[in-house]
């Protein structure tokens, strides 16, 4: 079986000029295809660094990266931009929905850059929208809506070039429970019914039990890592065992 | 800090990114220096016949100038301020009180203006002799220009700009102390909501603009006061509404059309110029009446400059001319001939032609003067070729009159008339009854004899010629005619060469030398307007990229290209300088189109220079607006 991302002691370093400090310092994973990964650990362990540098935002100052066996930093800016615009998607803590574009307009804009033909776009937008429970509110202004539609309005955006994977940080961080637990379970519906990978950053516990893998960061460096094996109940209690025994401060994480 | 030296530092800390506000306010101030000091030039006084169109006409444009620098100030003064939002919004956060900041921007908007306005006195004053040296040049005046330095002026422009500063400061202070802390700070990123379109004023829009168009197009032929204004009411409202809901509605339209919104940056470009609006629809509106202004104002002063340099020829064909008896007096031209060899001119043309003074005559059509002049064809021909008139060949061939019609060469100095066109009257002179066919424009006495003047054959004219007076015509063409001053005054000397002599260097000091002055000082004046408008487009544009500027980091997150960014934002201000553009030329178009109709002259070449003048002038700032556009949204 073939890994959609593979990295290979990936370091990045920020600062400059003598006093710079390593936020990820070499590290090794390779996600499966179909994979709903998810990355915990305590503010500041560099989850948001590694997403950015997995989803091409960011480059890392060593190591590598291979995206269905595509060396990523052997691309240039030009090429990633598209890139990542056909291959990847996104979805945001602050749901990042323009204001000024209709539900339906926000959900089209990557193929409509990519100048696909309208027709077969308003298709997606139609079964996108459905399948996320928001083909009722196309015609609405993100204003008009929930939080949580709002993030599914998100989802659907970055479901919409048919990407290999799904980056999503923090995607519950301003929802309410309610809504946190209707976007994962269409997260979760998403990545068995289309086969979409998703790797998702959360501090959340419960957000991390829909997922069914979990690496543990800590100090720019995999510290633990869970599988799911049986029921989402036990998963979490399995979660929350790790974060205390990971020694800080559980309430931290919450 | 006391209020003061906040405002000070402050000044001092942005002074490179006021650079384009205060170069604007410099400009002004130059501007309007200028245009007061060029009436107490010694070197424009001494040429005393320009004198007192200088004052007429500056005085008349300086006022123009300043109902229109005002409106500007006042303008960009509020765009600057709506920029400045978020900055006065964390003055606000440090506790300090509204009052207090609007003392601080008050202080530091004075500061401003006054570094303006010494600024602005300076360069104005450094460019003052490249401005009358041109004025100079433009209105063909025979003056050496000096460096000159007008206290006067100085003192005007400058207490005149410290008044409006001052007022400027005084409503900023108000719109801040008034303000919530809360607006200020969202100022930037305020909720934008889908403007609300009428479709009943979309409808009346073009109503509107129809009714004015076609008031506009009648005033030329019929009640001129009343159909203008009309116009221009009917117009300046239809813009309005046409900018406030008719263009929304289609830009709505285009949002629905998917196959062209869903193509590249379409999207991004419609959907921001769509929610824009509702805000920018009254600046854009304005935009469009001031550029129609401008360009008509333009192609005005262009189309009578070139009226006049047109007609030039038709008026004054000659440098000297004058009458004598059909006879002839071989002395008196001799004696002239031999005053011109003993100066340093040369001759370079005589011509000499018989007419008849017909001076009853009856006829139901009015000739717009009562004297009326006979000449034979053959002469007449001869007069076009040896003036070269452009058209000599064709009038002769298209024209000949047959025996019993007449040409009419209309009289010259006639700016408004109908030429080149079948009038078919009929008029009786004593023995003979003429058929008047073609009236037309063409040179052949000039203004030295200021009269209409029939074109007959050459047998008609020896019919006519046993019931009225003949008389000879002189004219001739020397080397430099516009420096015959001298040459002149000695021709006056002359006894009885003095009752008819008419030339040039007379004429020329009276009426070129106007039309001269009112274009250069019309044309300048649209110059600043021009850069003016553009300028405020300039301010809208970038206080559009400060709210943009979260729209663009999410769609670059989303795997924009900053290629796709560029081409987004070139689209969308592209839109939104055009669209003024195109509708103020529209309405200008309209409005030249009645003055073409008075003056019977085709306005179409100086109307496409004024707008090709405005276009390359926005052409040049939507280049750099874009280039500031994109570092503004780029920059992180
Ligand atoms: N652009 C940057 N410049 C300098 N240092 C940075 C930058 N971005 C992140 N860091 C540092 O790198 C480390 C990792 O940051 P990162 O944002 O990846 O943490 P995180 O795990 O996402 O934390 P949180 O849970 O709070 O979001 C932190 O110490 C942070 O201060
Ligand atoms: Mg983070």
């Amino acid at each position: 079986m073939s890994f959609v991302i593979e990295t290979k002691d990936l370091k990045k370093e920020y600062g400059s000029k003598g006093v710079s400090f390593p936020a990820l310092d070499g590290v090794d994973l390779s996600v499966d295809k179909g994979e709903f990964l998810g990355i915990m650990g305590p503010s500041g362990a560099g989850k948001t660094t590694l997403l950015n540098l997995l989803s091409t935002v960011d480059k890392p100052t060593s190591g590598k990266i291979l995206f269905e066996g595509l060396d990523l930093g052997a691309m240039k800016d030009k090429e990633l931009a598209k890139f990542r615009r056909n291959n990847v998607g996104f979805i945001f803590q602050d749901f990042n929905l323009l204001d000024n574009m209709s539900v339906e307009d926000n959900i089209a804009l990557p193929l409509a850059l990519s100048k696909v033909n309208h027709k077969e776009i308003g298709q997606k937008v139609l079964e996108l929208s459905t399948f996320f429970g928001i083909d009722l509110h196309l015609k609405k202004y993100p204003y008009q809506l929930s939080g949580g539609q709002k993030q599914r309005v998100a989802a659907a955006r970055a479901m919409i070039t048919s990407p290999s994977v799904i980056f999503a940080d923090e995607p519950t961080g301003a929802l309410d429970s309610k809504s946190s637990a209707e976007l994962l379970q269409c997260l979760s519906s998403m990545n068995e019914r289309y086969r979409t990978t998703v790797i998702m950053v959360t501090h959340d516990a419960f957000a991390a039990s829909y997922c069914k893998k979990i690496l543990f960061l800590k100090d720019g460096k995999i510290h633990a890592r869970l599988d799911k094996n049986e029921s989402r109940k036990e998963l979490f209690h399995r979660i929350l065992d790790l974060l205390a025994a990971m020694g800080g401060n559980t309430n931290e994480l919450f | 800090m006391n209020s003061f030296s906040i405002a000070f530092t402050n000044l001092k800390n942005n002074l490179k990114a006021y650079g384009v506000y205060l170069t604007a306010m410099i400009l002004s101030v130059a501007v309007y220096y200028n245009f007061l000091a060029s009436k107490d030039h010694p070197d424009i006084l001494k040429a005393e016949a320009a004198f007192d169109y200088v004052e007429g006409t500056s005085q008349a444009v300086s006022f123009l100038l300043l109902v229109f620098l005002i409106f500007f100030i006042w303008f960009s003064n509020s765009f600057f301020l709506s920029l400045r939002k978020k900055e006065i919004g964390i003055f606000a956060f440090m506790g300090i009180s509204n009052s207090q900041i609007g003392l601080i921007i008050a202080i530091e908007m004075l500061f401003q203006g006054i570094v303006a306005i010494a600024a602005g006195l300076m360069a104005g004053m450094l460019f003052g002799k490249l401005f009358m040296m041109l004025l100079a040049r433009v209105a063909l005046l025979n003056v050496k220009i000096t460096f000159f330095i007008s206290g006067s002026a100085a003192l005007e422009t400058g207490i005149t700009f410290l008044v409006i500063f001052f007022l400027v400061s005084v409503k900023g202070y108000f719109e801040i102390a008034k303000s919530k802390l809360i607006d200020l700070f969202n100022a930037a990123r305020k909720e934008e909501l889908p403007p609300k379109v009428s479709i009943l004023k979309g409808v009346f829009s073009l109503l509107f603009l129809g009714v004015g168009y076609y008031a506009g197009v009648q005033a030329g032929s019929a009640n001129f006061l009343v159909l203008s204004v009309t116009a221009v009411v009917f117009v300046v409202w239809g813009t309005y509404w046409l900018f406030g809901s008719f263009l929304s509605i289609i830009i709505r339209y285009l949002i629905t059309k998917k196959q062209i919104l869903y193509w590249g940056v379409n999207i991004v470009s419609l959907s921001n110029i769509a929610f824009r609006m509702k805000r920018s629809y009254r600046v854009l509106a304005t935009i469009a009446v001031l550029a129609a202004t401008t360009i008509t104002a333009f192609g005005t002063v262009t189309s009578l400059y070139y009226y006049v340099k047109e007609t030039h020829g038709i008026e004054h064909p000659y440098s000297f001319s004058y009458i004598i008896g059909a006879t002839g007096d071989e002395k008196l031209k001799d004696q002239v001939k031999s005053i011109i060899h003993d100066s340093s001119h040369t001759i370079l043309l005589e011509e000499q032609s018989r007419f008849l003074l017909l001076d009853k005559y009856t006829s139901n059509y009015n000739f717009s003067n009562k004297m009326l002049l006979a000449v034979k064809f053959s002469e007449f021909e001869r007069v076009l070729k040896d003036l070269k008139f452009k058209k000599a060949d064709q009038v002769a061939l298209k024209y000949k009159p047959s025996s019993g019609e007449a040409l009419f060469v209309e009289k010259p100095g006639v700016m408004f008339s109908l030429s080149d066109q079948k009038i078919e009257q009929d008029i009786q002179l004593y023995g003979t009854r003429l058929k008047v066919t073609t009236n037309i424009k063409a040179p052949l006495f000039g203004s030295g004899l200021p009269a209409a003047c029939l074109v007959v054959t050459d047998r008609d004219y020896a019919a006519l010629e046993q019931d009225y007076m003949e008389y000879q015509f002189n004219g001739i063409i020397v080397s430099r005619p516009e420096k015959t001053e001298t040459l002149t005054t000695k021709l006056f000397a002359v006894e009885p060469l003095s009752q008819s002599l008419y030339t040039y260097s007379y004429a020329y000091k009276q009426k070129f030398e106007y039309i001269g002055i009112v274009y250069f000082l019309g044309s300048f004046m649209c110059l600043v307007f021009i850069l003016a408008t553009a300028s405020i487009m300039y301010f809208k544009t970038l206080s559009d990229a400060l709210v943009d500027k979260g729209k663009y980091e999410i769609l670059s997150k989303i795997g924009m290209s900053e290629e796709e960014i560029a081409k987004a934002v070139s689209k969308q201000v592209g839109i939104s300088f055009a669209l003024p553009l195109v509708i103020g030329s529209i309405h200008s178009f309209f409005a030249i189109r009645s003055l073409q109709v008075i003056m019977n002259y085709n306005l179409l070449i100086p109307t496409l220079i004024s707008v090709l003048a405005i276009a390359l002038v926005y052409c040049v700032f939507y280049l750099a607006v874009t280039k500031s556009f994109l570092r503004i949204i780029l920059s992180s």
